[in-house]
């Protein structure tokens, strides 16, 4: 977050300043991709660069705070990934028989993970593991810092479902660190 | 019987814990929270730690993205291809080739002109617009040719306008005489009656019906000035014989 110093950095991007888009870009960057890691894995740089290009095409015409910018950039990355997700379910798809097993993609468990090294990306591969809603709201609410109404319009839920969603998903994160055995 | 929407107990049970909720306000965490509560916490600390080296790869691409955004003008290279070209930035090559030769062509134009070696139709025009000389043959006299028209550019010293032939007033003595005769009907009144004082009045009255009809005039006055304007015969008459 860039805090108090969020509107002069924004006005300075609109007006033409690298230097200020680059620190809106290197302030919403990770996040994004923490998110899109976990709505969308196998295409998250795809849909994270696309973001950016509509963010750019758009940023001239935007206004609001810090929470309204986060909330238009999670809002354009969801809807790059359902995109890529729809464009996905219309390709044919072979069976997992044909496919040998060297090309298959290797996972690894998340709890392993987490046991291994608690890291950014041990974190989100375990956030990965949840229900897509449970996850997908833990991260609009802790990685995107958005509150419970702005991401009950961004998912087009109610504020008590998103509540009850992203609380149900932590309790599911604990079971299974206690699951795994994970001490820190 | 209406169905009052009373939240569930289950709802109630999933939502009420207070550490839950501090943990996703990520403000106030409870010291007293149950340990699996504070795994979570670590793995929420983790989601919102700084950006790790690949998450920063695609910077370049972005800014490259942004430089090149529609509707934003090139910055320097544009001005100073503005500042380079201050004179008439809006005309193309082909019309700018167009005014070179349209202007070269009228000055050759001019100086046929004045070397009189146009025809003469072009000759005439060229004299009328631009003062080059009248073809040959032409009356080269000055302010006095012969007008289109055929009347004589006379500066009224003869009478006439110069134009449509009319009498302007003048006098057979010289001298204008701008009170017309009650009776005069808008025609210039050229004779003399035994009545009036011998002068001839050639202005027409207020009462003009504001058609003028010369028919006496022919940028001459039809009188002849005497010497003696005073309305005296100069000589008595004599008896017919």
């Amino acid at each position: 977050m860039i805090g108090e110093g969020f509107a002069a950095v924004l006005g300075a991007a609109q007006q033409g300043s690298e230097a200020a888009f680059s620190r809106l870009w290197r302030d919403g960057n990770p996040a994004l991709l923490r998110y899109v890691r976990v709505v969308a894995p196998e295409v998250a740089e795809d849909v994270v660069a696309e973001t950016w290009l509509q963010v750019v095409r758009g940023l001239a015409d935007f206004r609001g705070d810090e929470q309204a910018w986060r909330a238009w950039l999670f809002t354009t990355a969801r809807r790059r990934a359902i995109d890529y997700g729809r464009r996905r379910a219309r390709r044919p798809a072979g069976a997992l028989d044909e496919v040998p097993p060297g090309l298959l993609p290797v996972t690894p468990d998340a709890a392993d993970l987490a046991i291994e090294r608690m890291g950014t990306r041990s974190a989100v591969a375990l956030l990965a593991g949840l229900p897509t809603t449970q996850a997908e709201v833990i991260l609009l609410r802790v990685v995107a810092g958005l509150d419970t109404e702005t991401v009950a319009q961004l998912v087009g839920r109610s504020p008590g479902a998103v509540r009850v969603a992203a609380h149900r998903g932590l309790r599911r994160l604990a079971e299974m660190l206690a699951e795994a055995g994970v001490t820190l | 019987m209406p169905n009052f929407p009373w939240p569930s107990r289950r709802v109630a049970s999933v939502t009420g814990d207070p550490s839950l909720a501090a943990l996703l306000a990520w403000a106030q965490f409870p010291q007293n929270a149950a340990p699996e509560m504070r795994r979570v916490g670590e793995i929420l600390a983790a989601l919102t730690a700084g950006p790790a080296d690949d998450e920063l790869t695609g910077e370049t691409a972005a800014l490259a993205a942004y430089r090149n955004r529609p509707g934003v003008p090139r910055p320097v290279r544009g001005a100073r291809r503005r500042r380079r070209r201050p004179l008439f930035p809006a005309l193309s090559a082909k019309a700018a080739a167009a005014v070179a030769a349209a202007v070269l062509g009228f000055a050759a134009l001019a100086a046929a002109a004045y070397t009189g070696v146009l025809p003469a139709p072009v000759q005439r025009l060229a004299h009328v617009i631009i003062g080059a000389p009248t073809a040959r043959g032409e009356l080269t006299t000055g302010s006095s040719q012969v007008s289109p028209n055929g009347a004589t550019g006379g500066n009224g010293a003869s009478g006439g306008n110069g134009a449509s032939g009319r009498p302007t007033g003048a006098s057979p003595t010289g001298r204008a005489h701008p009170s017309p005769t009650p009776r005069a009907t808008g025609q210039p009144s050229t004779q003399s009656t035994p009545q009036d004082s011998g002068q001839p009045s050639t202005q027409p009255t207020p009462q003009d019906s504001g058609t003028p009809t010369p028919t006496h005039s022919k940028g001459k006055p039809t009188t002849h000035p005497t010497p003696h304007g005073s309305g005296k015969p100069t000589s008595h008459p004599t008896p017919h014989q």
